[in-house]
């Protein structure tokens, strides 16, 4: 595979690692199922795309990407309270239930919804079933970014965003706050009564979430230049709840690790070929990319059964490399729950 | 633009569909707490099978004969599947807690679409109009309402739909099985002790639930298209019908069904855009969800610490 091909493989991985992570706080930490997150990135990602396609100035270059992202963060986090406050009360399986339902609303009147095309698209409708695209400049935005080709640039944001997310939310697991939330988890009503005020708690990880899953929506749309509903369907909520539940469910870093793992896993399987396998039958002989959905789904029943708690399960990284990133000195054993 | 009669009408047809997917989930969940997310593609199953059917039978065959036997078909694929799913996917990890036993059964739902995608190449199957009296064609007559023609087999839907939740409820109520089922839904180990043979018990159940939803994919296939991911939303929308109904309640589950059926075909009639019609489910499952979470017919249970 050459660089062109693997840079937005890495770039997908990156938008998974940003979702991942910020699922894992509600769902890992706080203990909250959620079948929502796609909602949230698509929130985001519209309204990111909106604000670039009303208000970017060519001249502030990539400097552009900080206010859109900074609308999809507040979009998505305005939208999470909407549904957060009135599910404050769910637990469970049904709280899984209404946030899928909420994702799939954001999902299904994004598809019949309109938006006016603004200085970009002058007395044109965007939006709809073909979604919303950025077509003044492709790659122009970029390539503000000290001379680099708009492949690095991308590439390189994206990252210093994982990074970001990764710090900030690894040093909300250890805070005080990040306590009451794994307290929640453990025992609610044990939580109240050790003084934790649960509901606040609980609007907090909604925020907290799905502002990450707003960023990665921004970033996504940025990446891609355009985004359409079909993005955003239940698959995508569950691709990234199985990212979290195989890199462990209140493990961060693990959460990493296994966006890379699965982001990458269908284009390695594009390269095994079962053409030349004598002894399958004739119809399944082709390459492996066409069973990737099975084998996903597989993988997904199979780790389950073997792995309950996920393969970092609520491990992070080494203590000593965990250690010197969330700068933390003269603690050690990094966080065993 | 149509009369409200056809709406209602077709509410309640839609809305037999429903209920009999709704039963499904609610059994299911009454006995194991288990969301069955793969219960939408037992439905897809039975659909195939009564394809499958179609294609076996002489061609020549009576449709009156032809379809009772490919709803059996569809019922028996349904049931066949369900209780292979138990089998190898939930019984493992019916101790590991709610989450694992959640994602595996989205496992399950997506390896049977895909798996079912990949065999049939995800081209939709629709039978064959030709010739005249022949299944597909029968399948497609239109009776009167008012105005408006509507697809005569939904009439089956309504009745089939009576017919099995009648006799679901005898099953129940008034037979060994379904003494032994209620008495694993209120606490499967004391029944266990009482000699219950609990794994039975959940076998049986899923069959139940298989049957019912093969069926109801059968009965949508014949006048509609087979495809891969027929069972994805109807499968939702059944689960609010559920949720709406009370999740865990026979009757609920039942009248939720054609509740959300009625709502959905009056929110078309009532100006609704088209596009917007499958909010209304949703928005109907949050609203229930917050305001009433233990359904219409269900009782509320509190934790105790």
């Amino acid at each position: 595979m050459s660089w062109i091909e693997i840079q937005p493989i890495l770039c997908q991985v990156g938008i998974l690692a940003i979702l991942a992570v910020s699922l894992n706080v509600m769902c890992g930490l706080t203990g909250l199922l959620q079948l929502g997150h796609a909602g949230f990135f698509a929130i985001g990602a519209y309204a990111a795309g909106l604000y670039s396609i009303y208000f970017t100035l060519p001249e502030l270059g990539w400097f552009n990407l900080i206010p859109a992202a900074l609308a999809g963060m507040t979009a998505a986090a305005l939208c999470s309270l909407a549904i957060g406050l009135p599910c404050l009360r769910l637990v469970g399986d049904y709280l899984a239930i209404a946030t899928l339902g909420f994702a799939e609303i954001v999902r299904l009147v994004l598809t019949n919804v309109e938006f006016p095309g603004g200085r970009m698209f002058p007395g044109e409708r965007i939006g709809g079933p073909t979604g919303i695209a950025f077509t003044e400049f492709p790659g122009e935005l970029w390539k503000g970014l000290d001379g680099y080709s708009a492949e690095y640039a991308t590439l390189a944001v994206i990252w210093a965003a994982v990074g970001l997310t990764y710090l900030f939310l690894l040093n909300v697991k250890r805070s005080a706050v990040g306590r009451a939330f794994m307290c929640i988890r453990e025992d609610e009503i044990a939580a109240r009564a050790m003084g934790i005020h649960v509901p606040r708690y609980k609007i907090t990880t909604f925020l907290l979430s799905a502002s990450f899953a707003g960023l990665a929506g921004a970033l996504f749309f940025h990446q891609q230049l355009m985004v359409t509903p079909s993005n955003f369907s239940l698959l995508k909520s569950i691709e990234v709840l199985l990212i979290v539940v195989l890199g462990g469910m209140g493990s961060l870093s693990g959460s990493i690790c296994a966006a890379f793992l699965l982001g990458l896993t269908p284009y390695l399987l594009r390269h095994v070929d079962l053409s030349g396998v004598a002894f399958l039958p004739v119809a399944m002989q082709k390459p492996l990319s066409e069973y990737s959905m099975i084998l996903y789904a597989l993988l997904l029943i199979v780790l389950i059964r073997l792995m309950p708690n996920g393969v970092l399960a609520m491990r992070e990284l080494p203590p000593w490399l965990a250690r010197r990133l969330a700068r933390q000195p003269g603690r050690s054993g990094g966080d065993a729950a | 633009m149509h009369d409200l009669p056809f709406y209602l009408v077709s509410g309640l047809c839609i809305g037999s569909i429903f209920a009999l997917v709704a039963v499904g989930y609610t059994l299911v969940y009454g006995i194991i707490k288990l969301i069955n997310f793969a219960h939408g593609e037992f439905y897809m199953v039975g659909a195939y099978a009564g394809f499958g059917a179609f294609c076996l039978l002489p061609p020549g065959l009576s449709p009156w004969v032809a379809i009772p036997l490919m709803v059996l078909a569809g019922g028996t694929a349904g049931a066949a599947v369900a209780v292979a799913a138990e089998r190898v996917a939930y019984k493992p990890i019916r101790r590991s807690g709610r989450l694992a036993a959640l994602l595996t059964a989205i496992g399950v739902s997506f390896l049977l679409q895909n798996l079912f995608a990949f065999i049939a190449n995800a081209q939709p199957l629709q039978y064959p109009t030709e010739p005249a009296g022949g299944v597909g064609e029968v399948c497609q007559r239109t009776v009167l309402i008012g105005s408006d023609g509507l697809v005569a087999v939904r009439f089956a839907y309504i009745g089939l739909a009576v017919l099995l939740s009648l006799g679901l409820w005898f099953l129940v109520m008034r037979t060994r099985f379904g003494r032994a089922m209620r008495a694993v839904s209120q606490d499967a180990d004391a029944a266990a002790l009482m000699g219950i043979d609990v794994d039975w018990v959940i076998r049986r159940t899923f069959l139940l639930g298989g049957f019912l939803a093969g069926i109801a994919g059968t009965l949508v296939g014949l006048q509609s298209v087979t495809e891969p991911m027929m069972g994805f939303v109807p499968g939702l929308k059944a689960f609010v019908a559920a949720v709406l109904g009370g999740i865990g309640n026979l009757a609920g589950a039942i009248i939720g069904g054609l509740a959300l059926g009625v709502i959905e075909s009056l929110a078309v009639w009532a100006g609704v855009p088209t596009g917007y019609k499958d909010v209304a489910a949703f928005i109907i499952l949050i609203l229930v969800l917050v305001i009433r979470p233990q359904g219409l017919l269900g009782r509320m249970t509190r934790e105790k610490v």
